[in-house]
């Protein structure tokens, strides 16, 4: 069932590729199972009719957009993906000038994993109305309000109307009232040093240095990068702790001053280690540079 | 009796003036513990956080930062770049819970020899209480 | 007896004779430096910090005297003086006498086993006597040469030092040398003394009291590298004082006993003193008496603000007198001429700024050097204004405290000024030809095949661990093809050793394992490069300096041959991952660009054209003469300025070498050193013309600022500048005031602008003067803050003017600045005057006001083309505020005069000459050598982020828009790396410091 905006989007894709205004539209696709979309590239009108949007709109499309750089490229953003944009303008790696915005209003995205806990078994539709989730499993339906449901970064967002747009899907609304960003690091910095090493000593023993969190960010875009260990090189097979810890000390260290605190990084994390509690560390910091 | 334990430094002085300074505890023969490693670069804005990273995987207890006091720099304010970046980076150590006490900034000019053997010495011995770097779950 | 011909002699090598000798080789001419001492490095290697940057003496000074010793074109003599000057400006006999060290200095590798066992110990100068060194001694641990001396004086001749030596460097049958030499041109350098207070010890207690010290001794005492390692302690108990005090001025600005002449320097070091002392200790009560304070330099007032915050006391007063208490305390009685009041106040040390006196030499060396001295004993210039750097004899300069106290960077400038002036006389003559590069060996394909010499340094680092056992634990590091051990590897037959090793056993990779890379790394790198390899392949590891040495107290010898173990296998891990460092260098446009034809500009093209170098001379006005065009006279001589700019206009105009553009402005500058792309717009129906230049000089003096609404200023045509009362001076136009107050400081030294202009109270003096000759029956008042007549004779000028104008002189605070109100036809001011303690009101009909001064108003559009910086007052910010005072840390341009800092007509032509010296450099060496550690990108990797671009300290990192990535001008790129540390990527590294070639020690700083 397809809702407001994704209609919106759809049609507005559609001209801004058959009037020749972008070369590509970047948004979502149905992903694998109705919880789930993908990135998705439109590269005709005819393809626009691919395009979702729905309350699990999850990845973030900034990192997308560079693999089509010097092309004119339409991308639908929420306002959290609009901060990685907008940073990766300012640092030269998207152009402002070749991009069409089209920016939608979002009240938070739900979580795919919660989802699936609350519905028990596998969800055959996921549809809308108004603040509540509707799920499908076989013949029945469940409501449940979306606000209950969301990533927890979501719960902390305050970009709900994107900071940077060429046309805006959706109601601009005031940022909303939120819950404190920065919690779980103050509790984590409450600690003594033994304390925090204890706990990232846990938390990191379960990195395989599969490298997802650095795959998936969007901030990460350097050609290459000296962090990462060759598959062959024995610490890597070992995962010498100290290895990890310096990968993990280093990324939050190149990423302070870049990280927009999308939370991709948390989210792809096979191991489910809390790398957002990295990201807010250095959201809390401010730049270094 | 259990051996004392002997922390491994790795220092890494500008040319200038910390790496100078070294050079003169030595004429003075100014004695400190052989716990620390020299590595030499023109400018202590050329130490890459990445380099104490390093230093700390391949063995290092303490790492060591030295270069030319605010306003002596050779290079006018790599100096400066310096301590930016060590500071911000010794603040991610602490949010790891390794001790900040593990990296130390010092500036040091060319005639302080005699400090540059005191802070070695005092940084050989706050190591010692802290004991190994133990990045494993206990 | 044989004679050698250099082009330049300088006698001298404190930081005078070091920069200006320097300044000549560095065009390729040889020079001769002649020292009596044992080691250069003069007066400012004593002391602690420089202000008011609060630099590091050591550490600025012995990169300069590094680079002296090792210099290709210099001849250094220590231990030597001038006995004799014949012949005539390019062609000068110069007899020498150099006195026997009974050290070999070729030998000599300053291992410091002979002072161990001298038994004989005397005071040691170095550090004002207040420790004691041995007869056989090496002056301070940075000395170059780093060459033990025997101080004949008090060796008894025992023959200690000779029996322990290794090396075999002691011969007492070495005998002193008389040697003759031929020169072009020479310059004396010979610096100054302070004031050995004997004569004031009845007032004072030096020499009677021990903790009255001078402020050299002091000085000492605060060094990091003095006899108390930087402790301030007092000598006669070692108790740490909480109360010291500073008497200013002893022996300086006092006829009775002393010299008439202010010491220039004293109040400021007198400052920074105290300021190190309360860094030390915080809660020591710093406490400075003085007369006047002159803190006249560029941010000197802002450095005494500061120190007077951090509480520095200042009292304004010259104490009566001094007593000891019996627990060695000092009673101090003083007035303070503030509030009148008499105090006995006690201290625990006292520390007497003396005065700058010529050095005791300089009376006999004027003799045999035929040039005069004054009264004083300081050589005198043969125009003080507009020759200031010339001696009374032809082809022989002045730099530095020869002539006069000055600070550091007045002495580099006028040692730059006075290697300009030198080169002129020699300018004819073929400068040494670059050394050309030895051919190379192309190894980067090959595997690492290193060499490891493990150095005994004698006993200096086989006494205290093992070298056998670090050479065999190196031969079976990887990639090293062999390694062996030797006794001294800086001594020419181990050189040897090197060289056909390399050649034998095909090696493309030298380590040496020895003392610091810092003093003996370029004598291997010269080695290795004689038999083809580049210098960028070899590495050292220092196994003396930070091992043997600060381990040789250990009984236990394994320690330090473990870490000497680490070290090596440390140099040999960066060893491996070594590459040719290319030397590279661009080719310059013979040519210089000065902008500015006021006295500064002018100079320089005068300086310039002399040494051969065609000039451009740009001139916004229609006229060249800068401000000479509208004063009237200068001080302190009187000369009219009309005269002064006549003279220098006809210089410029006589030289064919000189092309002047008047009623033009820089338009647009590209390139960067070497070849810079100039344009030059005339203004509308002018032409634009495009030059294509190697080197700028920046010269465009000074303004006043804008007083409207302040003081009158503005509203009342009777209140006007001291330019406009120049102006009228000069023609004719004054009328007969009655009544004249002069305020000085108008704008200045206030909150809202610290600075002081340091030519103000000079430029009141003298006008004061002139106005008493155009009006004799006028009433002066001279309102003024401190009466800052600091220059060479102004001291003296000024007690003149008083005692000729009578004027009314009343000292203000600007806490309580004077109040300027039209009174019916008349004009009031009212004034709160701090000497006599009460408001006047005085009656005026003309008030002169001393403007605060600041940069020329184009300077904001200048110093973006130029890319060069400025401070809040749109002067001109130098390199670096001591040792590059010409400079800008832009490479190829230069800056004198006024535009830096407002200054004396002879303190700016040294200046101007100095800026033409430096900027003569690049064009007479014909190329710009590149930095062969520069920074270097690669454009596959650099995403064009820009994060490292403003960490670059040179603006040599820029974006190239079309591909996306960062580029480097190499040419500015001096090798400090901070921008690869600032690149996440790794796209940028450095070359020689490669994060591969670092991560390679650290990864072999221990066994994995």
């Amino acid at each position: 069932m397809a809702t407001q905006i994704e209609d919106q989007l759809r049609a507005r894709a559609r001209a801004l590729l058959a009037e020749g205004t972008v070369e590509l539209f970047v948004g979502y696709r149905q992903g694998s199972n109705p919880l789930r979309v993908a990135p998705f590239v439109a590269r005709t009108p005819a393809e626009a009719e691919r395009l979702v949007w729905n309350a699990v709109c999850v990845p973030n499309l900034a990192g997308t957009l560079l693999k089509h750089v010097g092309k004119r490229v339409g991308v639908a953003l929420k306002g959290c993906d609009v901060r990685s944009v907008v940073q990766l303008i300012s640092q030269r790696q998207l152009e402002r000038g070749r991009l069409h915005i089209v920016g939608v209003a979002c009240r938070g995205m739900a979580d795919p994993e919660q989802l699936a806990a609350v519905a028990g078994e596998s969800v055959d539709d996921l549809a809308q109305d108004g603040n509540e989730l509707l799920l499908s499993v076989g013949a029945e339906l469940s409501r449940h309000p979306q606000d209950g449901l969301l990533l927890a970064k979501c719960a902390t967002c305050t970009s709900q109307t994107p900071e940077l747009y060429d046309e805006l899907l959706g109601e601009a609304a005031p940022a909303a009232p939120v819950a404190d960003r920065l919690a779980g690091v103050r509790a984590l910095e409450s600690l003594d040093a033994p304390g925090r090493l204890a706990f990232w000593s846990e938390q990191l023993s379960k990195c395989t240095l599969c490298y997802a969190c650095q795959t998936v960010c969007p901030l990460c875009y350097c050609k290459q990068c000296p962090l990462t260990l060759s598959r062959d090189d024995p610490r890597r097979q070992t995962r010498e702790p100290a290895s990890v810890f310096s990968y993990h000390i280093m990324r939050a260290y190149h990423l302070a001053g870049r990280c927009t605190g999308c939370d991709e990084c948390e989210r792809v994390c096979p191991e489910n280690i809390p790398l957002s509690l990295i990201c807010r560390k250095i959201e809390q910091d401010g730049s270094p540079r | 009796m259990e051996a004392t334990f002997e922390p491994k430094i790795l220092g890494m002085l500008c040319s200038w003036c910390a790496y100078a300074g070294a050079d003169t505890a030595g004429v003075s023969r100014t004695q400190y513990p052989p716990n620390i490693r020299i590595v030499r670069v023109m400018c202590s804005g050329r130490i890459d956080p990445l380099f104490i990273a390093r230093a700390f995987e391949s063995g290092a207890d303490g790492v060591l930062v030295a270069g030319c006091h605010s306003g002596d720099c050779h290079y006018i304010s790599g100096n400066e770049y310096a301590k930016d970046r060590i500071t911000s980076f010794g603040g991610m150590l602490d949010f790891f819970g390794i001790d900040q006490r593990r990296l130390k900034l010092a500036w040091v000019s060319a005639s302080e020899g005699t400090r540059f053997a005191a802070v070695v010495a005092e940084m050989t011995e706050e190591l010692r209480a802290l004991g190994p770097l133990k990045l494993k779950v206990q | 007896m044989e004679t050698h011909t250099y082009d330049t002699l300088v006698i001298g090598a404190g930081i005078s004779g070091m920069q200006a000798a320097l300044d000549l080789a560095d065009k390729g001419y040889r020079v001769l430096v002649v020292e009596r001492q044992a080691s250069v490095g003069g007066t400012m290697v004593k002391l602690d910090k420089t202000f008011p940057t609060n630099d590091c003496a050591i550490c600025i000074a012995a990169p300069k005297m590094v680079e002296l010793a090792r210099h290709p074109n210099i001849t250094l003599m220590t231990n030597a003086r001038v006995e004799r000057v014949s012949g005539s400006v390019g062609n000068f006999e110069v007899a020498i006498w150099r006195q026997t060290t009974y050290v070999n200095p070729l030998t000599c590798k300053g291992c410091g086993d002979c002072a161990r066992v001298c038994p004989v110990e005397v005071e040691d100068q170095f550090n004002a006597g207040l420790s004691k060194r041995k007869a056989v001694y090496l002056q301070f641990p940075q000395a170059v040469p780093a060459v033990y001396t025997i101080d004949y004086a008090h060796c008894v001749g025992c023959g200690a030092c000779d029996r322990i030596c290794e090396v075999g460097a002691i011969s007492f049958l070495k005998r002193s040398q008389a040697l003759t030499v031929n020169v072009g041109s020479m310059i004396v350098a010979t610096g100054f003394e302070v004031l050995e207070p004997t004569e004031l010890r009845r007032e004072y207690g030096y020499g009677r009291f021990p903790n009255v010290l001078t402020a050299l001794q002091y000085e000492r005492i605060i060094s990091a590298s003095g006899p108390t390692d930087g402790k301030i302690t007092r000598p006669s108990d070692g108790q740490t004082p909480t109360r010291v005090a500073w008497i200013q001025c002893v022996g300086s600005r006092s006829l009775k006993g002393g010299y008439p002449y202010c010491s220039k320097i004293c109040c400021m070091y007198a400052t920074k003193e105290a300021l190190i002392t309360l860094e030390h200790a915080p809660d020591t009560q710093a406490t400075i008496f003085y007369m006047d304070l002159r803190a006249y330099g560029k941010d000197f007032q802002q450095y005494y603000r500061r120190a007077a915050d951090h509480g520095v006391r200042y009292i304004r007063g010259r104490p009566a007198s001094v007593e000891e208490n019996p627990d060695q305390s000092l009673t101090i009685t003083y007035e303070d001429t503030l509030t009148g009041e008499v105090h006995a106040e006690q201290f625990d040390m006292l520390v007497l700024s003396t005065a700058v006196v010529p050095s005791s030499d300089n009376r006999r060396l004027a003799q045999a050097a035929g040039i005069a001295v004054d009264a004083h004993g300081f050589f005198v210039s043969q125009d003080e204004l507009l020759a200031p750097l010339q001696s009374t004899r032809e082809g022989i300069f002045l730099a530095g405290g020869a002539q006069g106290p000055n600070d550091i960077p007045d002495s580099v400038a006028q040692a730059c000024g006075a290697a300009g002036l030198a080169a002129i006389p020699i300018s004819m003559r073929k400068r040494a030809a670059e050394p050309e590069p030895l051919p190379e060996r192309d190894v980067s394909a090959d595997e690492s095949r290193a060499g490891v010499f493990v150095c005994g340094c004698g006993k200096n680092i086989a006494g205290y661990l093992d070298i056998s056992a670090v050479a065999t634990f190196a031969g079976t590091l990887p990639g090293v093809a062999f390694a062996e051990t030797c006794t001294f590897a800086c001594s020419e037959d181990a050189q040897r050793r090197i060289r056909t090793a390399v050649e034998e056993h095909g090696l493309n990779r030298v380590v040496v394992a020895a003392c610091s890379p810092i003093t003996h790394g370029p004598v291997f790198q010269q080695t290795i490069s004689e038999v083809g390899l580049n210098p960028g392949l070899f590495e050292m590891a220092n196994i003396r300096n930070q091992c043997s040495w600060v381990h040789s107290h250990a009984n236990d010898h394994a320690p330090a041959t473990a870490k000497a173990e680490g070290l090596v296998r440390m140099a040999v891990a960066r060893a491996d991952k070594l590459r040719s460092l290319p030397a590279q260098t661009v080719e310059v446009t013979p040519s210089c660009l000065v902008i500015g034809g006021g006295v500064a500009g002018m100079t320089a093209a005068v300086t310039l054209a002399d040494m051969g170098i065609t000039t451009y001379l740009v001139e916004r006005e229609s006229v060249l003469g800068g401000k000479l065009n509208t004063i009237s006279t200068l001080a302190p001589s009187d000369t009219p300025a009309g005269e002064v700019r006549e003279q220098l206009v006809r210089a410029v105009l006589q030289r064919p070498r000189i092309k002047v553009f008047l009623s033009a402005e820089v338009s647009e500058v590209e390139g960067y050193v070497g070849n810079f792309r100039v344009t030059l717009d005339e203004g509308v129906g002018g032409a634009i013309t495009q030059l294509q230049v190697g080197t700028m000089i920046v010269a465009t003096g000074y303004r006043e600022a804008d007083l409207r609404g302040r003081y009158g200023y503005g509203d009342d045509l009777r209140v006007i500048t001291q330019l406009e009362l120049e102006r009228r001076l000069r023609d004719g136009t004054l009328g007969t005031p009655r009544s004249v107050v002069m305020v000085n400081c108008a704008g200045s030294m206030d909150a809202a602008n610290p600075a002081c202009c340091r030519i103000g109270c000079t430029i009141s003096v003298k006008n004061a003067r002139m106005l008493r000759r155009a009006a004799p029956e006028a009433a002066i008042f001279m309102l003024y803050q401190e009466m800052r007549v600091y220059g060479k004779g102004q001291e003296e000028y000024y007690t003149h003017m008083i005692e000729e104008v009578q004027p009314f002189r009343v000292r203000y605070d600007s806490a309580r600045p004077p109040e300027v109100r039209a009174r019916g036809r008349g004009l009031t001011v009212s004034v709160y005057d701090t000497l006599l303690r009460e408001d006047l009101s005085i009656e005026a009909d003309l008030i002169v006001l001393t403007a605060a001064l600041q940069g020329d108003a184009q300077t904001p559009r200048l110093k973006q083309m130029l890319k060069v910086s400025t401070d809040a007052q749109d002067f001109y910010s130098e390199a670096h505020a001591k040792i590059r005072p010409l400079d800008f840390t832009t490479n190829g341009v230069y800056l004198c005069g006024a535009d830096h800092y407002p200054r004396t007509i002879p303190d700016t032509i040294a200046q101007a000459a100095g800026a033409a010296s430096r900027a003569a450099i690049p064009l007479l060496r014909g190329r710009v050598t590149v930095e062969p550690i520069v920074a270097e990108v690669d454009p596959a990797v650099c995403t064009g982020c820009g994060d490292c671009v403003p960490h670059c300290p040179y603006g040599a990192m820029g974006m190239d828009i079309t591909h996306g990535v960062v580029s480097i001008a190499e040419v500015l790129c001096k090798g400090c790396g901070t921008c690869v540390a600032a690149c996440p990527s790794g796209a940028l590294q450095q070359r020689g410091f490669s994060d591969g070639q670092v991560l390679a020690m650290i990864e072999a700083a221990w066994p994995q």
